[in-house]
């Protein structure tokens, strides 16, 4: 927009609405553009992957196994003669879809319990928080491993184990800005109305509060994603032959002397997806709240 | 004025919050916020409740409104006690009192329009039609000087004034009869804070409003009220009509704070007495007289008893020994203590 001269422009400009004043502190970050379109990419590979993979990504040629990357296998084979890349492509699907329900999850379940600690406060509040923090005390692989024992290895389970992980961080975030929320005078005000608790909690807090939420679930995807392959690499994980990204890197140890690119393009999916989603999350973080960065 | 019905009767009321403490976060002790407080408000007339910050009238708001939950006392509005109704009555007449509050800036949620806020309010409340609810939400605007072109706008878009402009819209949609006023003007410029107190003012005779001016601008007081409530650590000093205490102010600490409003009269010579110390702690309140660690006519009976209320003139009661005791004229003693003139 241009600058005009005080006076010079007889129509008054309508102000920026909050909206549109995010959105242009988006488009003009450069850590935005590059992580939002490495995302974009691997959403439509996610989705298209049927197109896109030359191979079907479980045939086994016995014939041509541990091939170096080549005209025909642009990444190469592993070892039973699979199409490296074909897996990679499949594997994106099932890092994206899991990490994306998870994290859905365990945000709307955390987000909901932060609500009503924050909100009710007192004996509730004491109870939840004191939960809350003997969880975050426990690394997340160990917690997720436990889960997945006691539940079984499952697609669905480890969906649940992630999600579950999930809670308490959203938990403690929303805790915190509902603290700091509903003191302010608005709130009251809707008390003062006859407002029900369902309604200010709804409608006045939680869209107040949804800045360190969003980014929080920006980060947390890419949490989730590096949980789903250190599964799958210890095993405990998406079983095989569902292709993986942890699970192919896993396989790939044995060869590594003779086919290191087995474990170098899985590793270096996993990495550009976790940076881009930080970088996402770092450029959504200068966007919501101008105000904590520098 | 002072002879309306009687609209909402405060009787002793309480309200004390805890001081947590310990590993097992027990209560240790409490903050005596407002501590035994009575007074009356009749129908169409301004009280409001002054005194310096800390001193508990902004709480007899919060309490008033049910904001907080009072430790004790009664509350009659129209012959019903406010702190004995169920959630459900509690509601269907939080419609007759509202509230406006200090800052505009926290007291409008930022992501609603202006409109949103405003239907919100009449839907709780079950004012009106839906159907005609933009007119009727456009009505009210209208009545604060709020245009209807401006009704689709985020509270962001608006200044200082606007704002409390639309806060006091918000409490008028549910045609209240008393409203609270919190400091309603203090976060404003002065030449806005006279815009929306004449804005109050003429809303009052319009609607027929009863007001409750909380404030501890007595320029502002002076302006608006019809009888003046003065609070000191918690407890009520003196009560009185508007004319006679900034005439004849009976308390030692109103007469204080009466010559510390600025004079414009650059001629005149004016007196100021400076309080020294700081308000003692509403944790553990001075004994006898709460105001005599800093009343510079204090003597030995006010550290021990704790007065009661005297009755001077028809129109002012004032909680003070030296006036049970014959000394209306104190102003002209000298200095039991180590305040100052200047």
């Amino acid at each position: 927009m241009q600058e005009t001269a005080v006076g010079a422009s007889k129509k008054p400009k309508k102000p920026l609405s909050h909206r549109r004043v995010i959105l242009r502190r988006l488009y003009k970050n450069p850590q935005v553009i590059v992580g939002g379109s490495i995302i974009l990419m691997f959403i439509l590979v996610a989705v298209f992957a049927s197109f896109i993979a030359p191979f079907d990504p479980y045939e086994q040629v016995m014939g041509r196994r541990l091939q170096e990357p080549c005209s025909e296998h642009i990444m190469g084979t592993d070892w039973l003669g699979r199409d490296l890349f074909s897996r990679l492509i499949y594997g994106t699907r099932v890092s994206i879809s899991i990490s994306l329900s998870a994290t859905a999850i365990g945000a709307a379940a955390g987000i909901l319990i932060g609500l009503m600690s924050g909100y009710y406060g007192k004996a509730l509040d004491t109870i939840i928080m004191g939960i809350i923090n003997i969880m975050m005390a426990l690394p997340a692989i160990i917690l997720a491993l436990t889960l997945i024992t006691i539940l079984g290895t499952s697609t669905r389970n480890i969906i649940i184990a992630i999600a579950i992980f999930a809670i308490p961080t959203f938990a403690r975030v929303t805790r915190g800005s509902v603290l700091g929320v509903k003191k302010l005078e608005y709130v009251d005000a809707a008390r003062a109305l006859g407002a029900s608790d369902a309604r200010i909690i709804f409608k006045h807090i939680l869209p107040n509060i949804s800045a360190p939420l969003i980014i929080q679930s920006t980060i947390y995807v890419a949490s989730a994603v590096l949980i789903i392959a250190a599964l799958s690499f210890l095993g405990m994980g998406v079983q095989p032959p569902t292709p993986e990204w942890g699970g192919i890197l896993d396989g790939g140890r044995e060869f590594f002397a003779r086919a290191s690119h087995i474990m170098i393009f899985p590793g270096l999916f996993i990495l550009f997806l976790v940076v881009s989603i930080n970088l996402l999350g770092d450029g959504l973080r200068d966007a919501l709240e101008p105000k904590q960065t520098k | 004025m002072t002879d309306g019905k009687v609209l909402l009767e405060v009787q002793n009321l309480k309200q004390y919050f805890p001081i947590k403490g310990g590993i097992l976060g027990r209560t240790v002790n409490y903050v005596r916020a407002v501590d035994d407080i009575s007074f009356v408000v009749r129908e169409g007339e301004v009280l409001s409740l002054v005194g310096e910050s800390g001193c508990g009238k902004s709480t007899t708001g919060r309490s008033l409104m049910r904001l907080e939950k009072p430790n004790g006392g009664q509350a009659f509005f129209n012959g019903v006690d406010l702190f004995k109704l169920s959630k459900r009555e509690l509601r269907n007449l939080r419609g007759d009192i509202q509230i406006i509050f200090q800052d505009p800036y926290a007291s409008l949620n930022p992501r609603r329009t202006v409109y949103q806020t405003i239907d919100e309010a009449m839907t709780i409340q079950k004012i009106g039609e839906r159907a005609n609810r933009r007119r009727d939400v456009a009505e009210v605007l209208q009545a604060v000087g709020i245009g209807e072109h401006q009704m689709d706008l985020y509270p962001h878009q608006f200044s200082g004034g606007q704002r409390q402009r639309i806060g006091i819209a918000r409490a008028l949609s549910v045609k209240p009869k008393l409203i609270i006023c919190d400091e309603a003007v203090s976060a404003l410029d002065v030449s806005i804070q006279a815009q929306v107190l004449n804005l109050l003012m003429d809303l009052q005779r319009r609607f027929k409003l009863t007001y409750i001016f909380i404030s501890h601008d007595l320029g502002v007081v002076r302006h608006i009220s019809d009888k003046i409530v003065v609070m000191y650590l918690g407890e009520i000093v003196e009560v009185s009509d508007q004319k006679a205490l900034f005439n004849t102010p009976g308390h030692p600490y109103t007469y204080t704070l009466l010559t510390s409003i600025p004079s414009t009269n650059l001629d005149e010579k004016k007196e100021r007495i400076i309080l020294t110390g700081d308000v003692p702690s509403p944790v553990n309140p001075p004994a006898g007289c709460r105001f005599h660690t800093r009343c510079p006519w204090a003597y030995e009976r006010c550290s021990v008893e704790k007065p009661s209320f005297y009755q001077l003139g028809d129109a002012q009661s004032v909680a003070c020994h030296l006036l049970q005791d014959g000394r209306v004229d104190f102003k002209n003693l000298p200095f039991e203590n180590k305040a100052t003139k200047e």
